[in-house]
């Protein structure tokens, strides 16, 4: 299984970000969690009520690996969604990176 | 024949030449010395006048009370904005005063006790957004408390339940929340480790050295936009699908129910033939019996 986060200092940087003097770990990791957060929301926006039932029973008793793959299996489009919600969040920090910068 | 003069009878004519001013003078006649020496009753359009300029004078009066009301609320509250404490003494001192107008009174009270409220509902959520532990121990206390009046133990009571409420509430958001990030984290991880998916970094890259980090977030914002469009779609089209489901299955509820309504009629028309078949054969047989008893009988009274 592969955790390694998405976002990382390295892209932030492509896009001009510094966040010198902050809290830089806790930055990203508040965008990898709202990553996350989004990409499981669209996921369970697409299942129905007996599915998504299922799925919530499997994630209190199932491993990281069952419940992504259940994921695999019932969500024909994860592709597209998982890409769409990088795309979408990325395009957001590219847009709001001069504000970053500027917080405190 | 001359026409008798009539002696000076009442007259309410306009013409009326003993009242020269006619209609328009009425209020000063009424105040004029003569007046006390006119014992006459007024006429209907005199009286209608009265009745008129007496609502009119009333609503003059109220509208007129209702302006000055408006205007003392208004600076009360623009005092009550301006100089809180200064606006609290002013309000205690108006209730408590000796002042012969008891609508002043109650209204300076019930605008002090309004005022206490509030200042009291500020000063608990002040409390509670400070020290939010320290207050539910506060509403514990004067929950459990037999020393306080019972006001002040229901108030308790009614806030420590909203604020299990919110504590239930904020656990849930927070359970749900961690089941989503988990959702997201596994299908992330299958997607990458299948090299699926991609932060854009590899296909940008070009486009961020050749353009820098304008050029790159242009790139993203593109990106994003096509996104945003690909899950509009996405959700268009499984709303589509939605609709479609519900659609046929309406058809299908509506469809068994007319079968079930045809089903239903041809039971009762079979039931009804059936009932008017034995009633013909009832017939038939009660009157085959009275045939049969009448013979007997016949054949009795023979032997």
């Amino acid at each position: 299984m592969n955790n390694q986060p998405l976002i990382t200092r390295e892209l932030l940087d492509q896009f001009g970000i510094s966040l010198e003097g902050r809290d830089e770990a806790s930055f990203i990791q508040h965008l990898n969690d709202t990553l996350e957060e989004r990409i499981g929301a669209e996921i369970t926006e697409s299942l129905d009520d007996e599915q998504l039932k299922t799925l919530l029973e499997l994630q209190e008793k199932g491993s990281d690996e069952e419940v992504g793959a259940w994921i695999d299996q019932n969500v024909p489009e994860l592709q597209q969604i998982t890409q769409d919600e990088i795309d979408i969040l990325l395009g957001e920090v590219a847009e709001n990176s001069d504000e970053i910068n500027e917080a405190e | 024949m001359p026409v008798e003069t009539i002696g000076s009878a009442p007259s309410h004519s306009p013409e009326d030449t003993e009242n020269p001013g006619g209609i328009g003078t009425l209020n000063e006649m009424m105040d004029s010395p003569a007046e006390t020496r006119d014992n006459r009753h007024p006429s209907p359009t005199g009286h209608a006048l009265e009745r008129t300029a007496q609502f009119l004078q009333e609503r003059a009066d109220r509208l007129q009370k209702r302006a000055v009301n408006k205007a003392h609320e208004e600076a009360l509250n623009e005092y009550q904005s301006r100089d809180r404490e200064g606006y609290a003494d002013h309000m205690q001192a108006l209730s408590s005063a000796a002042n012969p107008n008891d609508e002043q009174r109650e209204y300076a009270t019930n605008r002090l006790v309004d005022e206490r409220d509030a200042a009291h509902t500020e000063a608990l959520k002040e409390y509670r957004e400070r020290d939010r532990d320290d207050y539910i121990d506060h509403l514990a206390q004067l929950a459990d408390n037999d020393n306080t009046n019972e006001a002040s133990r229901e108030f308790g009571q009614k806030e420590l339940n909203r604020e299990d409420r919110i504590e239930s509430r904020r656990e849930t958001r927070e359970k749900a929340g961690r089941a989503l990030r988990r959702f997201g984290r596994s299908a992330l991880d299958r997607l990458m480790n299948a090299g699926l998916i991609t932060a854009g970094m590899g296909i940008l890259a070009a486009e961020a050295t050749a353009g820098g980090v304008r050029s790159l977030r242009e790139a993203h914002a593109t990106r994003k936009s096509n996104a945003e469009a690909s899950k509009a779609a996405r959700k268009a089209s499984a709303e589509a699908e939605r609709e479609r489901k519900r659609t046929e299955a309406n058809a299908e509820r509506q469809n068994r129910a007319t079968a079930a309504a045809e089903r239903r009629n041809k039971r009762r028309t079979s039931w009804a033939a059936n009932r008017r078949r034995l009633g013909r054969f009832g017939r038939r047989t009660r009157a085959a019996g009275r045939a049969a008893k009448e013979a007997w009988k016949s054949f009795e009274d023979q032997i």
